[in-house]
Formats: structure tokens, C-alpha cells, sequence
């Protein structure tokens, strides 16, 4: 039987797996966005997990500057993802081969 | 004992939730899963002593930045992303090198031993969650907090400069308010 302490650290590093894996396998700009939103969630489980194990208050003061930084980088990628939407008509990662990389 | 129950409950469904993100067609339930990932870690956070950031998780991440997603998913078109093919054989490589990622972070995270046993800036004992994050956040960490303000204005111009319609010169919004004023007469 593992530990609760344990246990969250699975949770969290589980949860950036998935997004990792989303990431990887799917091609919707949108859900690629979101999949990033999950690795961030499973950053925060595992600082507030440590933060509140080892009594100390460094990890719950990142959550909040990951949070912040999380905000600021939604409101731009949102904002580029829809220019690329009036400018291709798509959302579709598969579409965007203007670099041709 | 009841609250480390609750704890299996609230991580098992954010792991389903977490998958259902990841695999639905419909961008509209992807978020609604992604929202329910979100409140399920706020209830973990209540359950680890952190009230303050259960609040702010839930008050930002899902008042805020879920809100956005949706009202982004609204402008775009979605009958086009429910067209996209989940299984094809190009996308067993995606899979196989996510799954390589994940089970290497849990043999690294399983066999790694935590030397620490007391890390930096202790709680003390008589602060809840709410009043250590404020006397911290303002004596040691000052200096990151102003430089996120900074971060965030940056956040606010960039999105309004990417979201501004494009104009070739100044003069052209005059010109368009005198033709509409011309027409209405």
C-alpha cells in the first residue's frame, strides 16, 4: 500500500502524462491549448503535495506564480490561435504549413 | 480516514476526467472535462491544507481562464474539429512516445528516494494557509510578485494587439464614420 503522500505525487504525475500525451496525439489547436492546461494542473498537485509533506510554504507561493503565468499565456495563445483562425479558416495544427516545417 | 478516501475519490476522477480531455471529438465537452480536472484538484487542495489556492483555483482556473476557452470554442468553427479522425496509424508514434514519456516519469519518480525532510520558509504553526502565503508573499517573495504584474500588463497589451483588426493607415476610421453619417441622410 503506498502513502497518501505518494498517492497525490501519482495523481499529479499522471495528470502531466496525459496532458503530454494530448498534446502529442492531437491535432485540435484548441485541445492542444487545454492538454498544456493539464500539465500546468498536474505542476500545482505535486508543489501543493511537497508544499504541505515537507511544511513548507515555497511550493503553494509557486502554484500562485504558476497561475499568473498561466493566465497572461492563455490570453495570448488564445488570441493567436484566433488570428490563425480568420487567416486560415482552420484550427487544424495539419493546415499550418506556411514554414514548411 | 474519511479524508484520505475522499482523496482516492477526488484523484480517480480527476485521472478519468483527464483522459476524457484528451479523447473527446467536441472541443465544448473537452472543456467541460477540463473544468471538472479543475475542481476536482481544488477539492485535493482543500484536503492538503491549502485553501487559498482551492479559492484561487478555482476563482482563476475556472472563472477565468476555462471561461475564455469557451467563449474562444463559440467563435470558432466546431463542425470542422468534430471532423477529425482520432485513429490512424500515423498517430501510434504520438502514442507510443506519450507513453514513453509518462512511465518514464513514474520509474523516475518511483525508484528517486526525498532526501529532504524540512524544505525552506517552514509554516508555522498557528497560520492557516491563507495568512503564511500573505506574509511570505510579501516579505520573501517580493520581488517575483511585482514581476509578474509586470508579466500580466504584458499579458493585457499583447492580447489586445494581436485581437485589433487590421487597418492599413489612421485616416480610414474617419473616413468610414463620415460615409456612414453621408448614408444616413
Amino acid at each position: 500500500m503506498i502513502s497518501q503522500m505518494n498517492f497525490f505525487l501519482l495523481t499529479g504525475l499522471l495528470i502531466f502524462g496525459i496532458g503530454a500525451l494530448g498534446l502529442l496525439i492531437r491535432r485540435n489547436l484548441i485541445i492542444c491549448f487545454m492538454s498544456i492546461e493539464l500539465m500546468l494542473n498536474g505542476v500545482n498537485l505535486i508543489f501543493v503535495t511537497f508544499s504541505h509533506y515537507l511544511q513548507s510554504a515555497v511550493g503553494v507561493l509557486y502554484v500562485l506564480f504558476i497561475m499568473a503565468l498561466a493566465a497572461a499565456e492563455v490570453a495570448i495563445g488564445l488570441a493567436i490561435i484566433l488570428l490563425i483562425y480568420r487567416l486560415k479558416g482552420t484550427v487544424d495544427m495539419d493546415s499550418l504549413n506556411t514554414m514548411k516545417g | 480516514m474519511i479524508q484520505e478516501y475522499l482523496g482516492y475519490a477526488f484523484s480517480f476522477l480527476a485521472v478519468v476526467l483527464a483522459i476524457s480531455t484528451i479523447i473527446q471529438k467536441n472541443p465544448v465537452y473537452s472543456a467541460a472535462s477540463l473544468i471538472g480536472v479543475m475542481l476536482m484538484l481544488a477539492c485535493n487542495y482543500v484536503l492538503l491544507n491549502a485553501e487559498f489556492i482551492a479559492a484561487i483555483q478555482v476563482i482563476v482556473y475556472v472563472g477565468a481562464i476555462m471561461v475564455l476557452f469557451v467563449f474562444v470554442i463559440m467563435l470558432l468553427n466546431i463542425e470542422y474539429a468534430k471532423r477529425e479522425k482520432l485513429y490512424y496509424r500515423g498517430r501510434i508514434f504520438g502514442v507510443i512516445i506519450g507513453v514513453a514519456l509518462l512511465l518514464k516519469l513514474l520509474i523516475v519518480g518511483y525508484s528517486m528516494a526525498i532526501k529532504i525532510q524540512q524544505g525552506d520558509l517552514p509554516v508555522p504553526k498557528d497560520l492557516d494557509s491563507t495568512k503564511v502565503v500573505g506574509k511570505y508573499l510579501f516579505s520573501n517573495y517580493i520581488l517575483p510578485f511585482e514581476v509578474i504584474s509586470v508579466v500580466l500588463l504584458i499579458g493585457i497589451i499583447g492580447a489586445v494587439v494581436l485581437g485589433r483588426k487590421e487597418r492599413p493607415n489612421g485616416e480610414q476610421k474617419e473616413e468610414v464614420v463620415v460615409k456612414t453619417i453621408g448614408s444616413t441622410h
